[in-house]
């Protein structure tokens, strides 16, 4: 199949294809996943996502994350990212929101979801 | 590519010879103001909970809120004649097509049909403004079961309002781009697919994590934040571990929005970034999430990384290349001298963007 | 191509109708689950009747019937349905008993046995969540699509891989582990919860020390239990407990408990095979993150030794205080009829019941250092008291832990630090598996900076610890004393310094605390 070569070309190795397909299948992800080969040591429950994350980074810290969180939270509320760690708008919890434009200003409105009151 | 600017013509009948001055002036002057009007830009955002912003650059005011149906705005497209932004609300479940001049929401367009429910990641319109093209993935919705169904590339024709599917789907399409040639359609997921409309097929892949070759690790770009109109060219972070050092480098990944034409930079160790912007001029890239990273073109290497106030998405840029706009990290869109690259002017919102697009209409879109 | 449809699907078909399935026989749950789900010859009900879950797993499902699907439940009918799942269509003692670490809410390491598991699905939640669950082969396949529908954006998330065809492998896996039908499910679904019944107790609660006790459990009129329970901690302070609750088959109690203080508490325990043990945990409702952990043995009228205090005596100590706690302990016991193991000598006898024995005894300077046997009589423990000639080091537990910001709008995560005084052990090597954990400490509590970035100011805004080691997080929201606004999350270092006894010497440890964001999402199962 076609395509562009990269502008810098590097000298080509030739090592056992599986490996390299392995390899490019698995690494390059963002920051550096490695399909969670070398993920954190997070308590049970925390997102493993670490796009950046939402407990913790990929470096097992808070430094990577959105800052504040509230700023991004309806990037990633919209955009179902943390499925088990925050309500989504794609599918499950439309409303969620509604009350609150701005969730810098406004996440007091927010209610953990599902409310208690069963 | 820098689009022309339209300088309307004028036209009047001819009065006496000092009305004539007069009225040569005021036309100069309309003229001018015109001309004035045409050099800046209008920016659209989606906001919290529903609604479309519409702000113009010249003074750093909102100038529209339009309400939409449904909520939170995602995907935000401009018609190129600019007078139509088409959305997708409500969850990226239907399509809402937006009258700019008249402030409202003309037609919602569902692809989803009975029994079924669809989240839209891809939006696109033709160069002639006579198409959309729709990326879905449907889930059958049985009463006591859901089935997911392979995603489609779906064509809505604007005139007829005919939708059809075109063809099953590449793997992991987030973004679609309509290059210059209207017989293509390019679709940004997995890898980058070139469709061919007349055969409904993809004929060509640029690979980005499949099908590499030995010495290229696989890139991992996320293609939801898309600012290139004002350029011409699509340019996205990616990151990728290189198999020889095995070390993880940030690099920018452009494609020529008309011809497909696609490039890969290398810039060096990762700094986690969401999106990229590149100047009208094709000269420098802005690329954004914590840092503002500053990309030389010419000499293709990083030249500027100042930290941001808070976290942002996605920068958009000035036909004249003054300004960057970076929306979304709270109500407000901050805007940016991009020589000094310091903050100049905050936009108070209504609400947090709800899109990760901050889109330029075309000039001569609102008068 | 054909013949090949044809046969998979009769193979399908087949396998639907002949053994897996279990009748629904709840009127309630045919009547507001029966307009979606559909019914056959057999009482079996499409989706339902092909799974079996925890309590914390059916409570999810109902509630997503409601939320998602706009089922009507009043809020009885809800807990009835979840009842009753829980009851008949719910996990054994033997199955439950692998994955109760993550119903108590344990914060444990996984071990994941399959890769394509590992990376296709314990990205959002636990391992443990998913072997939580039993299903047929056709439930397990049918997740996938579930995931796709209820997550559009999970295949984006998990771009560094093919989720798709990584899911395949793990549903094949998962299916072949965790089928409908197990032979722990055909040994011991018959079994019935216990009844009217006395437990033994023995506790632990970090930051309060040890506890033993009895607890009385009775039927209600309505099936429910109700627990009385008597506690006393090892420095001498007792409380109550009483507690509601209900057997979900017949090895999972769950239960709502209020102390003598008012605190209140939620129970989730587990019974064993055999049903003489109930263990789990209890975690407070005011202060998540504070929990205690209890081993209960059914009182059966057998002698039996249960706890020492204290749990570890020094060498070379005189008229050491013991107090021994057990069931059915021998009446007018003598010196002679104790065996605390060589080098202990039981002096006297003070005071003697059924469940208590106080007695003095010396330690001789050469006694052996390392835990020993205690015996009573014809009752006996292994490992019940050790002896150690001094502390060596000292351990901040837990050594690696995270705590999460609230207390305006979601509920705060509390870590109560202990710090636990550490005897080399007998091999002389310290920090090895011999070493003797001789009991908990009261040091001098601290959070220290970590540094990992410039300027790195985290332990201002993290929140604080007691010097009883009960650290309370800061508030949640964005900062605006902080650099862009941030939230009060980060990571410190909690440090305790201790001086034991006439050592000029302080002993100091640490841990890592990270103090991350509220989950604004519930989930039961991490």
């Amino acid at each position: 199949m076609k395509h562009l070569k990269p502008l810098n070309q590097k000298a080509r190795k030739m090592d056992a294809a599986r490996r390299e397909a392995d390899l490019a299948a698995k690494t390059g992800s963002k920051p550096d996943v490695r399909a969670l080969q070398q993920a954190p040591q997070l308590p049970l429950g925390c997102s493993l996502i670490l796009d950046p994350g939402w407990e913790a980074d990929a470096s097992g810290q808070v430094t990577g994350l959105c800052q504040p969180m509230e700023a991004d939270l309806y990037g990633c509320y919209d955009e179902c990212w943390w499925p088990a760690q925050l309500p989504d708008q794609l599918t499950s919890f439309l409303e969620w929101a509604d009350k609150c434009a701005a969730a810098e200003r406004d996440w007091r409105k927010l209610d953990l979801v599902p409310s208690d009151g069963k | 590519m820098l689009r022309t600017r339209v300088v309307p013509r004028s036209s009047c009948s001819r009065p006496g010879r000092r009305a004539q001055s007069v009225i040569a002036l005021g036309i100069l002057l309309l003229a001018g103001s015109l001309c004035w009007g045409q050099d800046h830009d209008y920016f659209v955002l989606g906001i919290h909970p529903s609604g479309l912003l519409v702000i113009d650059s010249s003074r750093d005011q909102i100038i529209a809120q339009i309400p939409t149906q449904g909520r939170s705005p995602k995907e935000v497209v401009p018609s190129p004649d600019g007078k139509h932004v088409f959305l997708t609300t409500d969850g990226r479940a239907k399509i809402e097509v937006v009258n700019v001049p008249a402030r409202k929401v003309e037609e919602v367009i569902d692809l989803a049909g009975v029994g079924r429910k669809v989240n839209i990641f891809g939006l696109a319109v033709s160069r002639k403004g006579d198409r959309l093209f729709a990326h879905i993935r449907p889930v059958k919705e049985l009463p006591d079961e859901y089935v997911a169904l392979p995603p489609e590339i779906w064509s809505i024709d604007l005139v007829t309002h005919e939708k059809k599917k075109i063809m099953d789907a590449p793997d992991a399409v987030v973004s679609l781009f309509v290059p210059a040639d209207p017989n293509r359609l390019i679709a940004w997921g997995r890898d980058i697919y070139f469709i061919d409309l007349a055969e409904q097929r993809v004929v060509k892949t640029i690979p980005m994590r499949t099908g590499l070759p030995p010495d290229q690790g696989a890139m991992d770009t996320l293609p939801f934040f898309n600012q290139y109109e004002q350029s011409g060219i699509i340019s996205m972070p990616y990151f990728a571990t290189d198999p020889l050092t095995h070390k993880l480098t940030l690099g920018m990944a452009n494609m020529e929005a008309d011809t497909g034409k696609f490039e890969l930079i290398e810039l060096g160790p990762p700094i986690p970034l969401y999106s990229s912007v590149v100047s009208p001029d094709r000269k420098r890239a802005y690329m954004v999430m914590n840092q503002l990273v500053v990309v030389d073109l010419t000499q293709k290497k990083i030249v500027e990384v100042r930290d941001t106030e808070r976290t942002k998405y996605v920068a958009n840029i000035t036909r004249d290349g003054k300004k960057l706009y970076l929306p979304s990290a709270g109500p407000f869109v901050d805007v940016y001298d991009t020589q000094s690259l310091k903050l100049t002017h905050r936009i108070e919102l209504p609400g947090d963007p709800s899109s990760s697009q901050l889109r330029a209409l075309p000039p001569g879109a609102l008068p | 191509m054909r013949c090949l449809m044809i046969a998979l699907t009769t193979a399908a078909l087949a396998g639907m109708l002949w053994a897996e399935g279990i009748p629904v026989k709840s009127q309630l749950v045919q009547d507001k689950c029966g307009g979606c789900h559909t019914t056959d010859s057999q009482q079996r009900m499409s989706r339902i009747s092909y799974q079996r879950k925890t309590p914390e797993g059916w409570e999810e499902t109902v509630r997503r019937m409601v939320q998602l699907h706009k089922v009507g439940l009043t809020p009885a009918e809800a807990r009835a349905i979840v009842q009753y799942l829980g009851d008949q269509q719910g996990l054994t003692a033997s199955e439950v008993e692998k994955i109760s670490y993550a119903l108590e809410q344990r914060e444990d390491q996984e071990q994941i046995p399959n890769e394509a598991v590992r990376t296709a699905c314990a990205t959002c939640h636990s391992y443990a969540r998913i072997a939580a669950q039993r299903r047929t082969n056709e439930e397990w396949l049918k997740l996938k699509s579930f995931l796709l529908a209820i997550i559009p954006t999970l295949v984006y998330q998990h771009r560094y891989m093919d989720w798709m065809t990584t899911s395949d492998e793990a549903l094949a896996y998962l299916a072949q582990q965790f089928p409908l039908e197990t032979p722990e499910w055909q040994r011991e679904k018959g079994q019935t919860p216990p009844r009217d019944s006395t437990w033994v107790v023995r506790g632990y609660q970090a930051g309060k020390g040890d506890y033993v006790g009895r607890i009385k459990m009775s039927v209600a009129a309505d099936g429910s239990r109700q627990t009385q329970g008597t506690l006393e901690f090892a420095a001498g302070i007792s409380t109550t407990r009483t507690s509601t609750g209900h057997w979900f088959g017949a090895a999972s109690w769950r239960g709502g408990a209020q102390w003598q203080d008012g605190a209140k508490s939620k129970e989730i325990y587990h019974l064993s095979a055999d049903g003489t043990t109930l263990r789990g945990r209890w975690l407070s409702v005011e202060r998540p993150g504070i929990a205690g952990d209890e081993t209960l043995y059914r009182e059966d009228g057998k002698p039996r030794l249960v706890a020492v205090f204290p749990g570890a005596v020094p060498s070379g100590a005189k008229d050491l205080e013991l107090r021994i706690y057990g069931a059915a302990l021998p009446a007018n016991v003598k010196p002679a009829d104790l065996n605390l193991g060589a080098g202990v000598q039981v002096e006297k006898i003070k005071a003697a019941t059924a469940e208590w024995l106080t007695l003095e005894a010396s330690v001789s300077a050469n006694a052996k250092i390392g835990r020993r046997d205690v015996r009573v009589g014809k009752a006996s423990a292994s490992a019940l008291l050790g002896v150690y000639d001094k502390v060596d080091y000292i351990r901040v537990l837990p050594e690696r832990t995270m705590g999460r910001l609230g207390g305006i709008r979601y509920s705060k995560q509390y870590v109560q630090f202990e710090a636990r005084a550490y005897n080399r052990g007998p091999d002389g090597v310290p920090g090895n598996a011999d070493d003797l954990d001789v009991g908990a400490i009261k040091p001098t509590w601290a959070i220290q900076e970590l540094y990992n970035a410039y300027d790195d100011k985290d332990r201002e805004h993290v929140g604080s610890i007691d010097q009883n080691g009960l650290f309370t997080p800061a508030v949640e929201g964005p900062n605006p004393e902080r650099y862009r606004t941030a939230e009060n999350s980060g990571d410190v270092w909690v440090t305790a310094e201790y001086t034991s006894g006439n050592d000029a010497q302080a002993l100091k440890a640490r841990a890592y605390l990270l103090v991350s964001l509220p989950k604004m999402r519930e989930t039961l199962i991490p």
